[in-house]
């Protein structure tokens, strides 16, 4: 997925975007699109098994908040059926699945994000506005191994100092509030060793770098427009009325949503928005196949040419020294 | 000094005004039945963990500052981590609570919070991260609160804090579902969806208490001696 590649700000930015639009309303078809697009970004990001089984996994949830919704409050004049004293309306049904819907799309869409940006470029990112912070983020990661390795030390040497007794529930439980405390301790010396140990080596007396090498570059412009100008579009057909829906007493789409086809430029803004990844696919796909294109008349590439190329899917059409080159680079993108 | 504490005061009262903030916008939200509930809720917890983490950076914390929260945060990362298999079962509130003791609700707060955070980065991050962030945070930074006031004395008072710590945060996690994915809210409605989730939150409570058994004495004596032998000063907490 091409979005991959681009400044974590501007994936940071597409979803806050996505997440925007989709939360702000509660509209049938706001909350279809951004389903069926989360799902198909997921699906691309991590294949079919995984996508069906996380839609298996959270499917139930849907069902849950639509009856939810349906027993919880009794608003709606269309009665479908009447259990015992309560009745369910076909509205309060709608209201819970269109929820639900949308808490779907928001789960997915954060599953994306995770699946999209890595902890470096969001610690390089955060890194910016709240350097401690970020910091404190890493150095916790970095600790974790640490103390895992620093208890099993300490469990072998209290293994070999006091015997090991694992057949009484009760020593086990006791040695493990030991180790805790013990690891705790040694822990905190040390942290402030190293603290002392920063401060000697002139933390804050400089600028740190993240360990993700970020930069911002042309190319980052225009999803950055792209997704700006669509939101802004978005956002403003909601404002003027265009994801107007009422589902109580009675659904219906009031008229002002259809004045001057207000809900068409809102459904087509946030589409576009929803397949902006996809577009950006595209065009890489298609400047890929340009510059393949113009070096094809040639009937040797030099390899300098060819480690240039943009990686092609079906690079063993050409049985050209540069394939070999170009197959490398795809395994080493894979 | 007098002006020191001043100072120290405003940044004081800027967090509190967040911690109060917060719940009254849910309420808010749901009294007038916003439609953007969901959305402003949401950002209302992701904004409510900054004045805290900007407070931090402005007083350009010393790494004698920093360590001993990462230490802790850690500690109660892979405590979570280790505890995956059993469900609400975690010793990061407990964790939390004591470094709230030990060093203050500032360093509770940013525990929790960063425990959150970083915890999050393993186990996939959602809309429950900023939520969870700030439910943390607040056990620590309450238990902050009340060791000031001197109201932890007694370790059973801890034992009791403890156990409403579960339920809070409990609370906390299932509002923003609650509130902005079941509309119209009524009463019994909000009851039933608070009160399936209930017994979960009740594990969580009693986990927390089972954990903090055996760690307040040990670790808070361990912590405020190596305050002591190092000489880390948190009198601005």
């Amino acid at each position: 997925m091409a979005l991959k590649r681009y400044h974590p700000t501007v994936i940071f930015l597409y979803f806050a975007a996505v997440l925007l639009v989709t939360m702000l309303v509660r509209h049938p078809v706001i909350a279809g699109i951004s389903f069926l697009f989360a799902v198909f970004m997921r699906w691309r990001l991590t294949g079919v098994v995984k996508t069906l089984k996380s839609l298996l996994y959270i499917l139930p949830m849907l069902v849950f908040i639509t009856c939810f919704n349906a027993v919880a409050n009794d608003r709606g004049m269309t009665v479908l059926f009447t259990i015992g004293r309560r009745s369910f309306s076909l509205e309060a049904l709608l209201y819970g699945f269109i929820s639900g819907l949308t808490l779907l799309s928001v789960l997915f869409w954060f599953s994306c994000y995770s699946d999209l940006m890595d902890n470096g470029r969001f610690l390089a990112m955060l890194g910016k506005r709240l350097p401690v912070i970020s910091m404190m983020v890493s150095m916790i990661f970095r600790y974790i191994p640490d103390t895992i390795r620093h208890g099993r030390e300490i469990d072998m040497s209290q293994r070999a100092l006091l015997g090991s007794d694992d057949r009484q529930r009760k020593a086990k439980v006791t040695r493990a509030v030991r180790l805790a405390s013990i690891l705790m301790a040694w822990s905190m010396e040390n942290a402030i060793e190293t603290a002392d140990a920063m401060r000697a080596k002139g933390y804050q007396s400089g600028l740190r770098r993240p360990y993700a090498r970020v930069r911002w570059m042309q190319r980052d412009v225009l999803p950055v427009l792209l997704t700006v100008l669509l939101t802004c579009l978005a956002v403003v057909g909601i404002a003027m009325g265009g994801a107007a829906f009422l589902f109580y007493p009675e659904w219906y789409v009031p008229s002002r949503a259809l004045q001057g086809g207000r809900l068409y430029v809102l459904v087509c803004a946030f589409a576009t928005l929803g397949a902006l990844p996809l577009l950006l696919d595209l065009g890489e796909w298609f400047r890929d196949e340009l510059c393949l294109r113009r070096h094809r008349s040639s009937d040797e590439i030099s390899p300098y040419v060819a480690a240039m190329l943009p990686r092609r899917h079906d690079a063993g059409r050409w049985r050209l020294a540069s394939c070999v080159v170009i197959d490398e680079r795809k395994r080493d993108n894979s | 000094m007098a002006s020191d504490k001043r100072s120290i005061d405003t940044g004081r009262i800027i967090e509190r005004v967040t911690l109060i903030a917060l719940p009254i916008l849910m309420f808010l939200c749901v009294y007038y039945e916003v439609e953007q509930t969901a959305l402003l809720t949401l950002l209302a917890a992701i904004l409510a963990n900054i004045p805290f983490f900007i407070n931090f950076e402005k007083s350009r914390p010393k790494p004698r500052h920093i360590l001993p929260i990462v230490v802790m945060s850690a500690l109660a990362t892979g405590g979570r981590i280790l505890f995956t298999p059993i469900p609400h079962v975690k010793p990061v509130s407990a964790i939390v609570i004591v470094t709230g003791i030990a060093f203050g609700r500032r360093s509770g707060y940013l525990t929790g919070a960063l425990t959150a955070l970083a915890s999050n980065m393993f186990m996939g991050q959602g809309p429950w991260t900023p939520w969870q962030m700030f439910a943390w945070g607040l056990i620590g930074y309450l238990s902050g609160v009340m060791e000031s006031r001197d109201l932890f004395r007694n370790r059973w008072v801890v034992y009791v804090y403890g156990f409403v710590s579960g339920l809070l945060f409990g609370l906390i996690m299932d509002s923003w579902h609650i509130i902005s994915f079941v509309s119209p809210l009524t009463w019994k409605g909000a009851l039933t969806a608070y009160g399936s989730g209930f017994f979960f939150n009740l594990a969580h409570s009693f986990a927390t208490v089972i954990f903090l058994v055996p760690i307040l004495g040990s670790w808070t004596r361990k912590l405020t001696r190596i305050k002591h032998k190092f000489g880390l000063d948190y009198s601005g907490e």
